[in-house]
């Protein structure tokens, strides 16, 4: 956690536990997240995961979708680079992902709203430090209020 | 009936007065538009505007609302008591144009009817009054009330109707409902035989400035009789299919009806539908029996200029123009029914 | 009188649908108000004298191609293979109809031999907000177009002002003003635009702190009325089924709520990643007046400094999403 985030989180409600929805690629990141728990690695419990056959497979809706229906952040999740198990599933992902985050930056949506991440099978502590970093992050934004959907 | 005179420069009084105990639903400047809309405290009614970019019919007839609200519980759904719906508050209508006081009268048929009432527009209706502004400014190239049966004085379906003649206002109170807001506009003198005279004039000359003129009345036998015919492939080719006509339309009130669901809380929604998209007609089968532009457009004329007439002896256009400006390709209602004029024409001289 | 471009597309209108090389021309006609031309399908040789091109000609006609295009080939459906027709249409094109009709092509839609492109050098088209602005919001009753100066007449009289005042932002910085493609052209060629920063608009916007550029976003998004006129307008929304009509799963919600209305535009939107020509025709088309562009352009300018890519201008280029590198940038992933 950097010292910025921390002193961030520092001032926000201490209650409020923020709920952020994971998009996970099932070969990778999925098997990286069983690895943690079987590892007993600790990490905070407010992340839901989502299972998609690849990450390529994650329509850039979903994102905006979890934000428009609640989720404090999304946190989207595939294989490195170059390992992706139907082969350029995760490259043709990050184009769509770098636009998205972008665009959504621009028209003001908070840059932590939204966090890309590899992570494999074998990196189990990788997921439990990432689940960390996301959860103290959008702790420090607080609760999401653009976008999100409010009945009339 | 009463007609009183007011100074010009005391009704923003008088709106303001009415602001302050009552919601006003007035026409207000937005950058380069006109919108009618709830007045805000910092608002001001725009009382020298030609008319309003959207319709006033978003008062009684809103694109989105709330029909109903529920919860969704381990044994089902349980209605919830929705505390908006009832509001019994007096609402006043300020500003609206005669042509548009018109397309009440309209909506009237379709929701306020014997058999059908629609609970949520004719509440909101009933507890509105209207105080409407004749339109004695020049009009613009695209009204054309008088061709569809209005008029730019029009009264008809006001309880208030305000009359600029020179540097006052003629105001008359044509109902009790409108009577009851007499007192905001404080103690009034009567008008004089020739202030009311003057008014006529004025009427005569609004008549005489409105220059287009469409056989709207008179193409309803040529539709009687053509629901197949090449005229309809023309018109529709540029139609991208948007809602903008029916949207800005003070008569369209098509709608749909759904439901959304927020975690366990739910509401049943009715927004505006348009007989423009072709998600209008799309059954669940995939079939779809408007299965192109063609059939929406002759549905829209036919709709206003037709099937309205045979159910309530009333053309569905007030003649304000709306759908002529705004129509992002220029397809122009006033050209279709004088080009439908000019068929008729022509088929009667073939006919000798 | 014709001008010199409007007698060659003319010419070259008549000639091919005398000769039966083309279906129909789409182009631009006379409209009913002033300075707003129509669209309009000429399928007669006869009728070709109807057809115009100055600034007042304002969308892209691209998406009319493809619906004729396909709308015909649908109703080819039931036809014996051996007896199925190919539909041709000729098409007036500036830069940015010649680059969505390059889109077409990449994506498939249609072949190179459906469409005939009938090339004009354009000037830029008249927006008719700034237009609007020219007449203090007196209505316009009549206005033409005298060289390089526009005549409006409103009821507080005549006025006069250069054409360049009140072109649209799109044209103002257009780099494209001449067809990428074309079988035809109509006219000199014109030069491109180097006035003004094509992007500075973006950075500006950037440039503001992050609550600023929300509240203007949800404030130009809160004008919307669903209407749709936007994405039926775009020569790139050509899907069968839009996912806002789409009802399950139901992506947007049909009424006007903020939420809805925002996310129906930011995905819109996100469907223009590298292939938004810029023709400024969603802006134009609106009669709510969003400010599309604003939001649009960061599209096209992520896609030229992340992908070095721009729509549209070059067939054998992919779009940025159709495409990738190994070594694409990827800075936004977070490393712990």
């Amino acid at each position: 956690m950097s010292a910025e985030v921390a002193e961030k989180q520092k001032t926000t409600a201490t209650d409020w536990e923020p709920k952020i929805v994971a998009l996970v690629c099932n070969w990778c990141t999925y098997a990286g997240a069983d690895l943690a728990g079987i590892s007993r690695l600790q990490y905070p419990p407010n992340v839901r995961l989502i299972r998609l056959p690849c990450s390529g497979r994650i329509n850039p809706f979903y994102i905006v979708k979890a934000l428009q229906h609640g989720a404090d952040g999304v946190l989207v999740s595939g294989c490195h680079p170059g390992e992706c198990h139907y082969i350029s599933g995760n490259l043709s992902a990050r184009r769509k992902f770098a636009f998205l985050e972008n665009f959504l930056n621009y028209i003001g949506i908070e840059k932590d709203r939204t966090i890309f991440t590899w992570i494999s099978a074998s990196e189990g502590d990788k997921f439990a430090r990432v689940i960390e970093e996301v959860t103290a992050r959008v702790k420090a934004l607080g609760p999401a209020e653009k976008l999100v959907k409010k009945l009339s | 009936m009463k007609a009183k005179l007011i100074d010009k420069t005391a009704l923003a009084g008088v709106v303001g007065g009415l602001a302050a105990k009552m919601p006003v639903y007035a026409p207000v400047r937005d950058g380069r538009r006109v919108y009618f809309r709830f007045l805000a405290a910092e608002d001001e009614a725009c009382l020298d505007y030609g008319n309003s970019d959207n319709a006033p019919k978003n008062l009684f007839f809103p694109h989105t609302e709330t029909l109903m609200r529920f919860t969704r519980t381990a044994r089902g759904h349980e209605l919830v008591e929705d505390e908006a719906a009832n509001q019994d508050q007096e609402m006043v209508l300020f500003g609206v144009r005669p042509c548009d006081v018109r397309s009440f009268t309209l909506l009237d048929y379709v929701f306020d009817q014997e058999k059908y009432t629609d609970p949520y527009y004719v509440e909101r209706r009933k507890r509105t009054v209207i105080v409407a502004l004749a339109c004695l400014q020049p009009p613009a190239s695209t009204c054309f009330c008088t061709s569809v049966g209005g008029h730019p004085a029009q009264a008809d379906g006001a309880d208030i109707m305000i009359t600029e003649v020179g540097e006052q206002y003629l105001v008359e109170f044509l109902s009790e409902k409108g009577e009851k807001l007499a007192e905001f506009f404080g103690q009034l003198p009567e008008a004089d035989a020739k202030t009311l005279a003057r008014k006529e004039e004025l009427v005569e000359n609004a008549v005489a400035a409105i220059k287009t003129e469409i056989p709207g009345a008179m193409i309803k036998d040529w539709l009687d009789k053509n629901f197949e015919h090449p005229f309809w492939d023309q018109i529709h080719q540029s139609c991208l299919g948007c809602g903008t006509c029916t949207y800005l339309c003070p008569t369209c009130h098509c709608f749909d009806i759904r439901d959304e669901l927020e975690g366990d809380q739910g509401i049943r929604l009715r927004t505006w539908d348009t007989c423009m998209y072709a998600l209008y007609t799309q059954e669940t089968s995939g079939h779809n029996p408007r299965p192109s532009q063609k059939q929406r457009w002759r549905q829209r004329l036919m709709h206003k200029f037709k099937y309205f007439v045979d159910n309530f002896r009333e053309i569905s256009c007030v003649g304000c123009g709306r759908c002529v400006i705004n129509c992002p390709v220029n397809i122009d209602i006033r050209k279709l029914v004088s080009d439908i004029g000019r068929l008729m024409e022509a088929e009667e001289e073939s006919n000798g | 009188m014709p001008n010199n471009i409007e007698q060659k597309i003319r010419d070259e209108a008549r000639r091919l649908l005398t000769e039966k090389v083309v279906d129909v021309v789409v182009g631009y006609e006379e409209g009913t108000l002033p300075l707003l031309a129509a669209p309009c399908f000429i399928t007669a040789p006869e009728e070709v004298d109807r057809l115009i091109f100055d600034a007042s000609c304002k969308q892209n006609l691209a998406g009319y191609v493809h619906a004729l295009i396909i709308e015909h080939r649908k109703s080819q459906a039931r036809v014996k293979p051996e007896d199925k027709t190919e539909k041709t249409v000729a098409v007036i094109a500036r830069g940015c109809t010649s680059r969505s009709i390059v889109i077409h092509l990449q994506e498939r839609q249609y072949e190179r031999e459906n469409v005939v492109i009938i090339g004009v050098p354009c000037q830029g088209y008249i927006d008719k907000n700034k237009l609007s602005d020219k007449a203090s919001g007196k209505e316009i009753l009549a206005g033409k177009l005298d060289g390089d100066q526009v005549v409006i007449e409103t009821a507080a009289g005549e006025s006069r002002f250069p054409l360049e005042e009140v072109l649209a932002g799109s044209c103002l910085t257009c780099a494209w003003p001449n067809p990428v493609i074309s079988d035809f052209m109509a006219g000199e060629e014109v030069a491109p635009r180097t006035t003004e920063d094509e992007f500075a608009l973006v950075e500006r916007f950037a440039a503001q702190d992050e609550n600023q550029r929300w509240a203007y976003f949800e404030a130009e998004m809160n004008k919307c009325m669903r209407c749709y006129a936007c994405r039926n307008v775009c020569p790139s929304c050509y899907c069968p089924t839009c996912f806002a009509d789409q009802s399950q799963p139901e992506w947007v919600g049909a009424g006007i709520n903020p939420s809805d209305n925002q996310v129906f535009q930011i995905m819109r939107m996100f469907h223009m990643a590298g292939r938004c020509v810029d023709c400024g025709s969603c802006v134009e088309v609106c009669a709510e007046g969003v400010d599309l562009r604003t939001f649009l352009k960061k599209l096209d300018y992520d896609d030229l400094k992340l992908y070095d890519h721009r729509a549209g201008v070059d067939l054998e280029k992919p779009s940025p999403l159709a495409s990738f590198r190994e070594d694409d940038p990827e800075e936004f992933i977070l490393e712990p």
